[in-house]
């Protein structure tokens, strides 16, 4: 015999009494289909406006910057180098990011220049200069997504002076248009190092291109936090 | 946290927000025609909702609340912008107990109001650079942006239906319409810049999209049912307002695909009519078939599942951060449209 208690009673009274019954019986399966097919609709929505906005923003983007144009203008992309006073490393990506054209001219001239040296000397710099010295590191082939590559490079002193301190820093590897890749893919070992007079030590620089970087040449910019006119440039070419 | 501690941390926020619209009206004139009514809808005491949602995401994320203080500003200076635009559209009488600024003033001068409160809504934004430097600023800039399209967006859907007297919509318009007119700025942008904010950037604000979608429409919902079953002194707005309006709510659009074919034409020739042709005896008639083929439970009842959608979005976004009151009083605000009666 059903109990007078059970749910089928409840629900009749809840249907008589109409408006503000909250606690009538409810079937679990059609609440559940009930609110799945609610919810799913606002997902729906949701993703299509969205992918809506997305499309529109883009279309206005492309009528409104000629991309092949403001590359080609070096002053242009000058004017786009943004200030941010708070942060330095970013403002050494924006001027990556922003002169991407001059600093692969400046990037060909001194692989014109380093191309003179012996194979030993061509990733070798000195620690000691009283001028400005780059060395441009980068593997001979391109890289896929995905790849780890290392790069040896040697300080040397030029027994000048008492042992040097070298505390190398490191920037994000900017590429073409906006992309970058994290300074936090690539490694130094070691960061940080003593070079007595007259010696040698190799630092070697492991970049593990991240599986979704796209196509396109890629430069990071590593520095002496100890002396500003050594400069070593880190470029790789990453291939689909 | 109780209800009590919510409505506290709610009114807390929103007076913060308040001082802060106060320092960025300008003591000039035209007073009379503008100054001062720019101050009107801001001090008739709204929830403080929005505001309140950026400086708890913010402050869950381990930010300060100055540091979401200019675009709580922006936020709460921006709505009641569109409150007293939205108030001309609708024709309507009263907001916040008081009589609308059109009613009060003119059509003309409300409009002209709400324009300097757009335009003066920006100037928080630019001091953001100060505190929170040029890129998080440039890009809560663009979200603000967005979010006044947005919401432009979904009133022309609502005003373009209301004025081609759109009888055969569904439930998937009303969720389109809402999201655009209601739930970018009532909930996903304010979480969206608190939580950026907090981050100091470093977050992907599209987690929380569906978090503010569902939070924002059960919010929406429950208002739409309390403005046709609350108290009117409680609510601050005519009962029955909205169905004299013509709003596209929920229920209008539930009944209208549930109601007789008699009935449907019924209430198509009364939305048909001026809005100062539509009796108020009419709504209450409208709202009777309403009760009647159940479009008010089915409000609630939507309105509860998308709070509960909601609630799971904030657990898988939230759980991980560290308990704090603001993560408790977030979770608060959800669990209020769970639980509410009417």
């Amino acid at each position: 015999m059903p109990s007078q208690k059970s749910g089928p009673q409840k629900n009749r009274n809840s249907k008589k009494s109409g408006k503000g019954e909250d606690t009538a019986w409810i079937n679990s399966d059609r609440v559940v289909n009930k609110a799945q097919r609610i919810i799913g609709s606002a997902v729906n929505i949701l993703e299509e406006e969205i992918a809506a906005g997305i499309l529109a923003a883009k279309r206005i983007e492309k009528k409104l910057i000629d991309v092949d144009e403001l590359r080609g203008d070096p002053g242009a992309l000058m004017n786009r180098i943004r200030r941010d006073s708070h942060e330095l490393l970013d403002l050494f990506i924006d001027v990556f990011a922003s002169v991407t054209t001059q600093m692969n001219k400046v990037v060909e001239a001194l692989k014109k220049e380093t191309d003179k040296q012996g194979d030993r000397e061509k990733s070798s710099i000195k620690v000691k200069s009283q001028t400005a010295e780059v060395l441009v590191l980068e593997p001979d082939h391109p890289l896929k997504p995905g790849e780890t590559i290392s790069l040896t490079m040697t300080l040397k002193d030029d027994g000048s002076g008492g042992s040097e301190q070298i505390s190398l820093r490191k920037s994000d590897l900017i590429g073409p248009g906006d992309q970058k890749i994290s300074l936090r893919a690539m490694t130094i070992k070691p960061a940080s190092l003593s070079i007595k007079a007259n010696e040698e030590k190799d630092v070697t620089i492991t970049v593990k291109v991240p599986g979704n970087a796209k196509a396109g040449r890629y430069n990071a910019f590593l520095s002496d936090s100890n002396n500003p006119h050594l400069c070593i440039l880190v470029g790789i070419e990453v291939t689909k | 946290m109780n209800d009590i501690l919510m409505k506290e941390k709610l009114s807390e926020y929103g007076a913060e927000t308040l001082r802060g619209i106060h320092s960025f009206i300008p003591e000039k004139e035209p007073r009379q025609y503008l100054y001062e009514l720019v101050f009107d809808y801001p001090n008739r005491g709204g929830k403080g909702f929005r505001p309140s949602l950026c400086i708890a995401s913010c402050k869950a994320f381990g930010g300060a609340l100055e540091d979401a203080r200019y675009s709580a500003v922006a936020l709460e200076m921006l709505h009641n912008a569109f409150l007293i635009h939205d108030d001309v559209e609708d024709e309507s009488f009263y907001r916040r107990n008081k009589p609308t600024m059109h009613e009060n003033t003119s059509r003309a001068i409300a409009i002209n109001v709400g324009d300097a409160m757009n335009a003066l809504s920006l100037k928080p934004l630019w001091y953001n650079k100060q505190r929170l430097g040029e890129k998080l600023s440039e890009r809560i800039f663009l979200e603000i942006q967005q979010m006044v399209i947005d919401s432009s967006e979904g009133q022309a859907l609502e005003l373009g239906w209301r004025k081609d007297n759109r009888c055969d919509l569904t439930e998937d318009h009303y969720l389109q319409m809402i999201l655009k007119k209601t739930c970018w700025y009532t909930c996903i942008r304010p979480i969206r810049i608190g939580a950026m904010i907090g981050c100091k950037g470093s977050i992907n604000p599209d987690q929380f999209n569906r978090l503010g979608y569902f939070m924002g429409a059960a919010f929406q919902i429950q208002d739409d049912v309390l403005n046709l079953v609350g108290e009117e002194s409680a609510y601050g707005k005519e009962i029955g307002g909205d169905i004299v309006e013509g709003k596209r709510t929920l229920m209008l659009i539930h009944l209208m695909t549930h109601c007789s074919k008699k009935n449907l034409e019924l209430i198509r020739t009364f939305l048909a009519r001026p809005i100062r042709d539509r009796s108020l005896s009419e709504a209450r008639t409208i709202l009777g078939w309403m009760h009647s083929v159940g479009s008010i439970d089915y409000a609630k009842e939507t309105s509860r599942y998308l709070a509960g959608a909601a609630l799971k979005e904030f657990y898988t976004h939230f759980s991980h951060l560290k308990d704090s009151e603001d993560k408790a009083f977030l979770e608060s605000l959800i669990l209020y449209m769970i639980n509410r009666s009417y």
